[in-house]
């Protein structure tokens, strides 16, 4: 009967382990965002590139090409008239 | 540009010379007296044409010019088909009901149908080219209709090409000749009654002829007929083609590939048809569809459908 007495007390201490763990990972990541915070605005460069803009259609301001004009014709052949 | 439109061998004509000067412009004007003779040389319906008066002898001596040179044109044509495209076939034609011009032919007759029968051979035509002189055996009588226009397309059309490109078109029978700058726009009609155009072909020399069961038929005893006769049973051909468009060479060598092709249907006739560098074919089936030869598309303007 003394191994499941073992193992909840194993289980626990993991559990304390994982809450002292997130407590200080929160911590580290309110410090981070504090200091991305703490940058003055004017002393920030833009550490990429602007984003490149999709390419928009262009607004059509002529009209579209007409399709070439057929040519009349001159003669048709048809079954003996 | 320069144009005249008459009434000859039957059908509508129109000639065009892409020329200004005062000769074109008399040639044209001698042309309806130019197609005059040629009818009153070949026309079968005028009892005193030279051609009528061979068939009502069986002989002639010193045959007129022109009827020696159509009868020549169309022999010529019935050795190159092995005698499907032949002049022997009147009385056969006469035996459908097409005994009279086409004008005054009754679209209903009731006459009794001959049997089916092929038509004498062209071989048994006997020509002496020192005389002139052609005999007919009693059962031949010839009707020159098959060759005639297309062969007389090309001969105004040669003719009028000393002043300019011309093209020349008899009741559908078109020939070009003279090489344009530019081709001539041609429209193919659509013979199932819609209304624009079939094609819109471009043509800028050599010719493109249309043969059909369309426009020239009528029905005797029930049976429906038309004018192309198939000289392997003597009756009107009984194929898939509704009509046939050619352009080859010359107007001539067009209408006797497009009435190859009406008798011979569009699957035999389009694989002859491909088999020949210089000729190109639209059909129009019976039952509607359209078929090109692959050379057609060559001459097509662009849109054209």
């Amino acid at each position: 009967m003394a191994e499941p007495r073992r193992a909840g007390v194993a289980a626990r201490l993991m559990v304390s382990i994982a809450a002292v763990a997130g407590t200080l990972g929160g911590w580290v990541v309110l410090a981070a965002r504090d200091e991305v915070v703490a940058i003055p605005a004017e002393q920030a460069a833009p550490s990429l590139a602007p984003l490149p803009t999709l390419a928009t259609p262009r607004v059509q301001t002529a009209p579209p090409p007409s399709p070439r004009p057929r040519r009349a014709p001159v003669a048709t052949t048809r079954s003996s008239r | 540009m320069l144009s005249i439109e008459l009434q000859t061998m039957g059908c509508h004509a129109r000639a065009l010379v892409d020329a200004d000067g005062a000769c074109a412009r008399a040639a044209l004007d001698r042309l309806p007296a130019w197609c005059a003779k040629r009818e009153r040389a070949l026309s079968r319906f005028d009892p005193e044409s030279a051609l009528a008066r061979l068939n009502a002898r069986g002989r002639a001596t010193d045959v007129d010019e022109i009827l020696w040179e159509a009868l020549d044109v169309a022999l010529r044509a019935a050795v190159a088909t092995e005698g499907l495209i032949t002049p022997t076939v009147l009385a056969a034609l006469e035996g459908s009901g097409y005994d009279r011009s086409f004008e005054h032919l009754p679209r209903e007759q009731s006459g009794r149908l001959a049997p089916e029968r092929a038509v004498p051979s062209f071989r048994e035509i006997e020509r002496d080219e020192r005389s002139r002189t052609v005999r007919l055996p009693p059962s031949l009588r010839l009707d020159l209709g098959g060759t005639a226009k297309g062969w007389s397309a090309d001969a105004a059309a040669s003719m009028l090409s000393r002043f300019g490109p011309a093209l020349v078109d008899l009741g559908g029978d078109i020939a070009a000749h003279g090489a344009p700058l530019e081709p001539w726009p041609i429209a193919v009609e659509d013979p199932r009654g819609a209304s624009g155009a079939l094609a819109l072909v471009l043509l800028r020399e050599g010719g493109i002829a249309t043969t059909g069961r369309d426009h020239r038929r009528w029905t005797r005893d029930g049976v429906e007929q038309h004018h192309v006769i198939d000289p392997r049973t003597g009756r009107p051909a009984r194929t898939d083609v509704w009509t046939a468009t050619v352009i080859a060479g010359s107007a001539l060598d067009a209408d006797i590939g497009a009435k190859r092709l009406l008798l011979e249907g569009s699957q035999g006739g389009l694989a002859w048809i491909e088999e020949h560098r210089d000729l190109a074919a639209l059909v129009v089936r019976a039952d509607g569809l359209v078929l090109q030869s692959t050379r057609f598309s060559e001459y097509l303007e662009e849109d054209s459908t």
